[in-house]
């Protein structure tokens, strides 16, 4: 297995597990506004007011995150999403720990509140805000390599590109 | 790794990503209040605390204001078996009804504080027997059976325990739990 091959197995695994991520997560919000809404004023960063907004639309953006991270259109914007969110939520984080609250993450539905499961769910946001950045970068430097070649938009799915190509070197570096 | 094209081919990416993200989470938004308001129970888009978001259902039950300093009389494990043995008790679990449903107390009613204004009606009438009702949530730090426990004796209940261990407490003490 060539190293690009590999780097490419690891990216479409990484990528539905983050999406499978994404959805379970927001899956778990739905259907408890006013809990997540609670979760969320708990971290005292957004307005008093704004805690139900957030709430409200939080879910729905995971949820198209990793819908569309699965889709075809919009995979690179999906997964700079997904990059985004797990940055928000893990400065949001780092700054509860830093002002010395305990809350409960409320990140997957719930669960204890205590420094331990904020550190471990710090941990989790910050692996999955690198895994998708590294994922969304991936896929940019491919879409951008795409477009040199033959000036037509970029497949939904990374070919294999032929030996002997003149972008191999590339390919090599960009992964 | 990354040359200077790389790194700018990356800044366009991203410049465009943060624009087509904006625009996802304004669409989120406007898609998440529509999708509220479908609700059968809408959620408010203005934030107010649950202790606020309880206070004004008690209040609206017609809850008296002036009991609440008294509390209600907070019990160990001990004290609360005791209780059990002397007399026929209601037992009230305040923590939300999915935790009840996972595992409660043998006997005991579901009471959630989120849901309270809603199911007190329905249950007022098994309440008011004289019975003394024992309320407890998920440890001695949740605030749910307090607050639970206190409305109760602001709608006139008399005899109002606090468990304080809640289910922490029993299951430690290897106690039988029950599922529906």
């Amino acid at each position: 297995m060539t190293p690009e091959r590999l780097a490419r197995f690891v990216a479409t695994g990484l990528r539905f597990s983050l999406a499978a991520i994404f959805i379970f997560a927001a899956a778990l919000k739905l259907g408890d506004v006013r809990g997540f809404a609670d979760k969320i004023a708990a971290y005292k960063l957004l307005p008093a007011w704004s805690p139900n907004l957030a709430a409200l639309t939080l879910p729905l953006a995971e949820l198209a995150a990793g819908a569309l991270a699965i889709a075809g259109t919009c995979r690179r914007t999906a997964l700079f999403g997904m990059a985004l969110l797990g940055a928000i939520f893990s400065v949001a984080l780092a700054s509860a720990l830093a002002r010395g609250l305990v809350i409960d993450c409320g990140c997957f539905g719930g669960g204890d509140a205590s420094v331990q499961g904020m550190l471990l769910a710090l941990g989790r946001a910050t692996l999955i805000m690198v895994a998708a950045a590294w994922l969304w970068a991936r896929l940019s430097t491919g879409q951008a390599r795409h477009r040199q070649a033959d000036g037509s938009a970029p497949p939904a799915r990374q070919v294999r590109k032929p030996v002997g190509s003149p972008l191999r070197s590339s390919v090599r570096s960009g992964g | 790794m990354i040359n200077a094209t790389g790194w700018m081919v990356l800044a366009r990416a991203a410049a465009a990503d943060v624009l087509a993200c904006a625009l996802g989470l304004s669409v989120a938004c406007a898609a998440g209040v529509v999708l509220n308001s479908l609700r059968d129970e809408p959620a408010s888009l203005v934030y107010s605390d649950s202790g606020q978001r309880f206070e004004a259902g008690v209040a609206r039950l017609g809850a008296a204001s002036d009991v609440a300093a008294s509390g209600a009389d907070p019990v160990d494990l001990a004290g609360l078996r005791t209780v059990m043995r002397g007399a026929e008790t209601v037992l009230l679990d305040a923590r939300p009804e999915i935790f009840h449903r996972l595992g409660h107390i043998p006997g005991a009613v579901s009471l959630p504080r989120e849901e309270f204004e809603a199911l007190y009606p329905r249950l007022r009438e098994s309440l008011q027997r004289g019975n003394p009702l024992i309320v407890y949530c998920a440890n001695p730090s949740c605030q749910d059976g307090g607050m639970v426990a206190a409305a109760l004796r602001r709608l006139g209940h008399r005899r109002v325990l606090l468990f304080t261990g809640g289910w922490q407490a029993w299951t430690a003490a290897g106690l039988p739990e029950e599922k529906p």
